[in-house]
């Protein structure tokens, strides 16, 4: 049951979309599987909802190899994209973090631009985008642009999205030969989200250095974020247990602001950070 | 808008609401109720159908975002008469209790199905996290599945033939309960699938505080809201009286709020009048065309409150300068109750060896029935009589109280009526203010109403559970003999009492502590409290839960402490199968048993003796292995009325059953059973069957409207059902055999000696040939002229049971858990449980509620917890903040019994629903102790959170 009203639509072309959405108290519906419950919850009350349903142009999932990366389009399904054979193959971390919410009905659902605009601070995708240096193609009243993902998320609840922009699709460049990444995270029991979440890119020169290193967080911090004093001592070192233990201990730098709530507290939740900071990594050492 | 859309084939077309979500829909609109409406929060899947193939959660979807969509519901999947492949193997493998969730779960796995033809166990167990399960645990539904995959590959849909079971081998049958086809069909009618002509709907306002004075209810612009017809408050209810409470022990004071009667105690208003004392106390009902329509209007009404302060805690509420609920409750305390010897325990324990003291909270938890509670009302003008349909497990009782206490209208102008339950875990054991609220609104308005509850609306109007804090002292000799068990407790029954509030701290957890073990010395005390939170009663394994978590944590920290392992310590003390009936000292006598041998099976299925070499195993993989016991007795068959007089509950607790051979053979069984998922329609038959000697089939059993076959029943509830009602039957069906006898003796003009009742017939012994069938006789004495001096015409009967003595099932349950050292994250990773229900009926049946027992357990020691905050605040009112366990969290649970019938009742029965509950969060808890045990951790409270587990290992 929904207590508040709201009209409707089903555009047909993304122009006829971003004019309506323009009209002003508008949200754009996906999925609705985050939208419904807050709309439920009286949290939001927007008079128009936009269904993105009709466009074609948002659904599936594409490798561009001339300019390297593969967009994955906003309104695709999670079903979709662990049905990827390209992704499980390039992207593990992503399909871990789908896969640690088991809940087929919802991932038949829920589509990844709809999960990433809601930005709920304890979503597992977040996190991973940021690890997988992904950027966000969108289209608005003023034209494309695209937002380096390092910009999307700004606070809980809150994205680089202007109120009339609508995500086109998710880009995520492709993983060089000895990049991996992986995905790790201590679950709330009652709705599965992240309590922790911390997603891991690695990639290595063929000397076996670590040249590249991105970490997300999720769930723990009031935003989502990334891990960079943890990034930095990984970068240039070989990736051996040693070497991984030392650089996790630079989580202590991070300027992270941890949450206590009735789940766990902001001092649980510190400490697994780092705990699954370490064991991302191990993962990853270990895939290779 | 209009929308269009293909829905089992047929197309539909509305006009809808864009608000309108396609749950509402798919049951309002197109009236396909088979797909269930639980969280509305896309948490439980009870609504999962299948949308363009995919299974979706329907309420997590606008109607309108399906337009021209293909949906299939439960309804579509069936080809007439012949069921899915899937529902078959459900029905096959026992996969449904209550039926409330299956038809989600079934639609669910078709799509699982379609996508992986040959999952492996885990990946059910993981696709089926997406459905919850509140009552099977899971673990039938699993094997169902497994075997849905096998029919569908090979194509094999026929339905084997299968041999007819005969009437004399039924007690102890499995066979295929009566109820689930329904089900499994989602025709089977809830509360909320029922609509009456010409109905109206409620909703209601709960208290917003915990603790607040009414200053004034602003009704105005609620009224003027679209649909909406009238708006009650505590002004047009004052003239009911406040619920009443109908367990009062004489033998100590008691306070409680006054009831005008002069008779009972009494409880809540039905709408609040000056005062609300929990946040969910009602304050207001609108009533309006639609159930959106009244829900949309609840935040028009302006309450203006005087906030009080609030008090959450049971052993603060009672400090001198706490707040007060109520004027007649000095300090907020109901009453004490003790039991044992107190002196002679203080002095065992001062004399012994050792001695060990721990505090304990069992914390609160709320029964989640995954169907939340709804009522519908209806009064005839013309007649004076009220109906009300309500999911209750005392039926004829809530009718007395209603009819009495409440309305103060005769007995006989009352009808209750029980849909099918989605679940009760005993939370549908009371009686709320909803039902004569209801009863009184439709003949206010004329009109029939229902009220059906939301899921945060049930954290605040229905009873929760435990919630009791607990000092413990045990005491010993250094050999192991356990000498002394005392324990100290609080119990907060919330802000109002239910109808039997004393019962379950009093009684039922006070009587129980000795648990499974002959200790000479036991004295439990217990402070009844009053709190700003919610009414606590019952919930499944009641009382017993609460004592055995604390004895077998007790009898834990005993062993350990003095070095010995903790089943051979329970060896020594456990009661010997030499000593019954055996009296524990606090008022149980237990009837009958072996409880070192049950321990002994258990230990050996749990590899127990190896333990040590799988905890090096696990160390080496990261994990800290542990394992832990939980042995049990718990009293059961409700059951012995004197006793329970004498306890204070202002009722005999007797079986009522009623027996109807038709003239046409058909035999109709009432019962005062009140079935709520426990299948009493197949093994009350099974046991009709057994003793008549007529097919299984030929038996139909009534339950569930006050209108039928019997006056008075006290329904389900505490384990009762097959040893008490069940006994019941099983009187009738010996008094139609034995009229039987005398009439066929009449008609052979032979004496009843002479004659043999076997297989459905009467015939001379001598003379075979010379035999009636039980359909001829039935037949003949409807229509009797000719009859034997005294004898009364047709073949119907009704028997009463009332037990000489409660019944003691037993058992131990072992699990083994492994701990994340780094993150104190627990898996249970084996469960082993040998329980002993006396004769069983229906094994699979029983099997079916252990399975539901652990899972609640399970539920209990590691993830369930009402929370409330400061202000008295419930923070865990939906699924996707109270954790029910899921599927993938369940090792299979290998479950084992032993058989000692109970000399208590002519079937030999004990009881089950309920009585293996008690032994899991302590086998948990013990587990997870010794997992810890290098840290020298001596208790866990439960939940046992990983951070609690982490905190634990990190500070000692």
């Amino acid at each position: 049951m929904i207590h508040t009203k709201f009209d409707y639509k089903a555009p047909k072309t993304i122009n006829e979309a971003i004019e309506i959405l323009s009209m002003g108290n508008a949200k754009i519906i996906a999925g609705g599987t985050s939208l419904l419950n807050v709309i439920r919850s009286k949290e939001i009350s927007p008079d128009l909802l936009i269904d993105l349903k009709n466009l074609k142009e948002l659904k599936g999932i594409s490798v561009e190899k001339s300019s390297g990366i593969m967009k994955i389009h906003s309104m695709t399904t999670y079903s979709e994209i662990i049905d990827s054979p390209e992704i499980n193959n390039f992207f593990p971390a992503l399909t871990d973090a789908i896969q640690s919410i088991n809940n087929p009905q919802w991932k038949n659902r829920t589509t990844l631009g709809g999960n990433i605009a809601f930005n709920n601070p304890n979503a597992d995708i977040t996190a991973v985008l940021l690890a997988l240096y992904a950027s966000i193609d969108v289209i608005g009243k003023d034209g494309k642009r695209n937002i380096p993902i390092d910009s999307f998320f700004i606070s809980p609840f809150i994205t680089d999205l202007n109120p009339n922009e609508i995500i086109v699709s998710i880009n995520i460049p492709l993983p060089s030969p000895n990049d991996q990444s992986a995905y790790l995270k201590i679950k709330n029991q009652a709705n599965q989200t992240a309590i922790c979440g911390i997603a891991v890119l690695i990639g290595k020169n063929d000397d076996g250095i670590i040249d590249k290193c991105r970490i997300g967080i999720t769930g723990a911090t009031e935003n989502v974020s990334r891990l960079i004093n943890v990034e930095e001592a990984l970068k240039g070192k070989k990736l051996t247990k040693e070497n991984i233990s030392l650089a996790t201990e630079q989580i202590k730098n991070e300027s992270l602001n941890y949450i206590t709530d009735f789940v766990a507290s902001s001092e649980y939740r510190a400490n697994m950070s780092k705990i699954l900071t370490e064991r991302t990594i191990m993962k990853i050492a270990e895939m290779y | 808008m209009k929308i269009s859309l293909k829905i089992n084939g047929n197309l539909y077309s509305d006009e809808v609401e864009p608000r309108l979500v396609l749950l509402d829909y798919i049951r309002d609109y197109v009236g396909l109720t088979g797909t269930k409406r639980g969280c509305e929060s896309g948490d439980c899947g009870a609504c999962t159908i299948l949308l363009n193939g995919k299974a979706v959660k329907s309420c997590m979807m606008l109607a309108v975002q399906a337009d021209s969509c293909e949906i299939t519901t439960i309804e579509g999947i069936s080809q007439g008469e012949k069921m899915h492949p899937v529902q078959e193997a459900f029905w096959e493998n026992f996969a449904v209790q209550n039926g409330y969730v299956t038809p989600g779960i079934i639609m669910s796995a078709i799509d699982l199905l379609n996508n992986n033809p040959s999952p492996t166990e885990e990946d059910i167990r993981k696709w089926l996290d997406g459905n919850l399960s509140r009552v099977t645990g899971y673990q039938n539904i699993v094997k169902a599945i497994k075997a849905a995959s096998v029919k569908l590959k090979e194509n094999n849909t026929e339905e084997k033939q299968e041999e007819p079971i005969l009437p004399e081998n039924m007690i102890g049958a499995s066979i295929k309960t009566k109820e689930a086809p329904a089900l499994l069909k989602g025709e089977a009618k809830f509360i909320d699938d029922i609509k009456l002509a010409g109905m109206l709907h409620v909703a209601i306002l709960h208290s917003r505080y915990a603790h607040a004075k009414i200053k004034s209810i602003d009704i105005s612009v609620a009224e003027k809201k679209p649909g909406v017809v009238r708006v009650f408050t505590g002004k047009d209810t004052s003239a009911l009286m406040p619920l009443p409470v109908v367990w009062v022990p004489q033998d100590v004071e008691s306070h409680f709020p006054p009831h005008p009667s002069g008779i009972v105690p009494g409880s809540l208003s039905v709408l609040a009048i000056d005062k609300v004392r929990y946040v969910g106390d009602p304050v207001a009902a609108v009533v309006a065309s639609s159930r959106q329509l009244a829900y949309d209007a609840l935040d028009s009404i302006k309450v203006d409150y005087e906030v009080l302060p609030v008090v959450t805690d049971a052993e603060e509420a009672i400090m001198p300068d706490a707040p007060q609920l109520h004027e007649t409750v000095p300090n907020n305390l109901v009453m004490h109750g003790t039991y044992g010897n107190k002196e002679e325990t203080d002095k065992a324990i001062k004399e012994s060896e050792i001695v060990i003291t721990q505090k304990f909270h069992n914390q609160r938890m709320i029964a989640n029935t995954i169907e939340t509670r709804g009522t519908i009302a209806s009064f005839d003008k013309n007649t004076g009589e009220y109906t009300l349909w309500a999911s209750i497990q005392p039926l004829y009782p809530i009718r007395l109280l209603i009819s009495a206490y409440v309305l103060g209208i005769p007995y006989n102008k009352l009808r209750i009526i029980a849909p099918n339950f989605g679940g009760s875990q005993g939370c549908k054991g009371y009686l709320y203010p909803d039902a004569p609220l209801l009863l009184f609104i439709s003949k206010e308005l004329g009109k029939p109403v229902k009220w059906v509850d939301t899921r945060s609306g049930f954290a605040r109007s229905t009873a929760q559970g435990r919630d009791q804090i607990q000092y413990a002292t045990i005491a010993g000799t250094k050999d192991g003999k356990i000498t002394a068990l005392s324990c100290t407790a609080f119990s907060n029954i919330g802000a109002y009492p239910v109808i039997n509030a004393p019962g379950q701290p009093r009684t039922l957890i006070g009587r129980s502590i000795p648990g499974a073990y002959n200790i000479k010395n036991s004295f439990y005390e217990v402070s009844i409290v009053f709190t700003n939170t919610v009414q606590v009663g019952p919930l499944r394994g009641s009382g017993r839960s609460e004592a055995t978590f604390l004895t077998e944590r007790m009898v834990e920290q005993f062993a350990r402490k003095i070095g010995m392992d903790p089943a051979e310590v329970r060896k020594i003390n456990m009661v010997k199968p030499d000593m019954f009936p055996f009296d524990n000292g606090l008022g149980w006598i237990y009837d009958s048993g072996n409880y070192p041998n049950a321990l002994d099976i258990c230990l050996e299925k749990a590899d127990y003796k190896n333990i040590k070499k799988k905890k090096e195993e696990a160390k080496k993989r990261g994990k800290l292995l542990g394992v832990g016991i939980g042995s049990y007795v718990a009293v059961a068959g409700v059951g012995r009325s004197q006793k329970m007089g004498q306890e204070g509950l202002v009722s005999g607790t007797w079986g009522s059953a009623n027996i109807r051979v038709q003239p046409t053979g058909e035999i109709l069984v009432t019962t005062g059973a009140q079935p709520h998922g426990q299948s009493q329609e197949t093994t009350f038959s099974q046991i009709v069957s057994q003793e008549l000697g007529v097919p299984f089939e030929m038996i139909r059993v009534i339950h569930s409207d006050t209108n039928s076959g019997i006056y008075y029943g006290q329904g389900s509830y505490g384990s009762r059902s097959l040893s008490v009602e069940g006994s019941a039957v099983h009187k009738a069906a010996i008094i139609i055999k034995d009229k039987s006898l005398k009439f066929a003796a009449h008609t052979f003009k032979v004496p009843v000696e002479a004659l043999t009742y076997k297989d459905g017939k009467v015939y001379i012994t001598q003379a075979p040939n010379a035999c009636m069938t039980l359909q001829q006789l039935a037949f003949t004495l409807w229509l009797a002229w000719d009859m034997p001096e005294g004898m009364e015409p047709g073949l119907e009967t009704s028997a009463y049971f009332d037990p000489p003595e409660f019944n003691f099932p037993f058992g131990t349950h072992i699990a083994v858990v492994e701990v994340d050292e780094k993150t104190g994250h627990t898996d249970l990773v084996k469960y082993v449980s040998v329980d002993d229900f006396g004769n069983v009926v229906n094994p699979k049946v029983v099997e079916g509620q252990t399975h539901g027992n652990i899972a609640l357990g399970v539920g209990q020691a590691l993830f369930e917890e009402a929370v409330y905050d400061k202000n008295g605040q419930i923070l865990t009112d939906t699924f996707s903040t109270y954790a029910i366990p899921k599927a993938s969290v369940f090792p299979e649970f290998e479950t084992f019994t032993t058989v000692t019938p109970s000399p208590t009742n002519p079937l030999g029965a004990k009881g089950a629903g309920d009585v293996n509950n008690p032994p899991v969060a302590p086998a948990i808890i013990n587990a997870i102790c010794d997992a810890l045990s290098e840290y020298d951790v001596k208790h866990i409270e439960m939940p046992a959170t990983p951070e609690k587990i982490w905190k634990l290992i990190n500070n000692n």
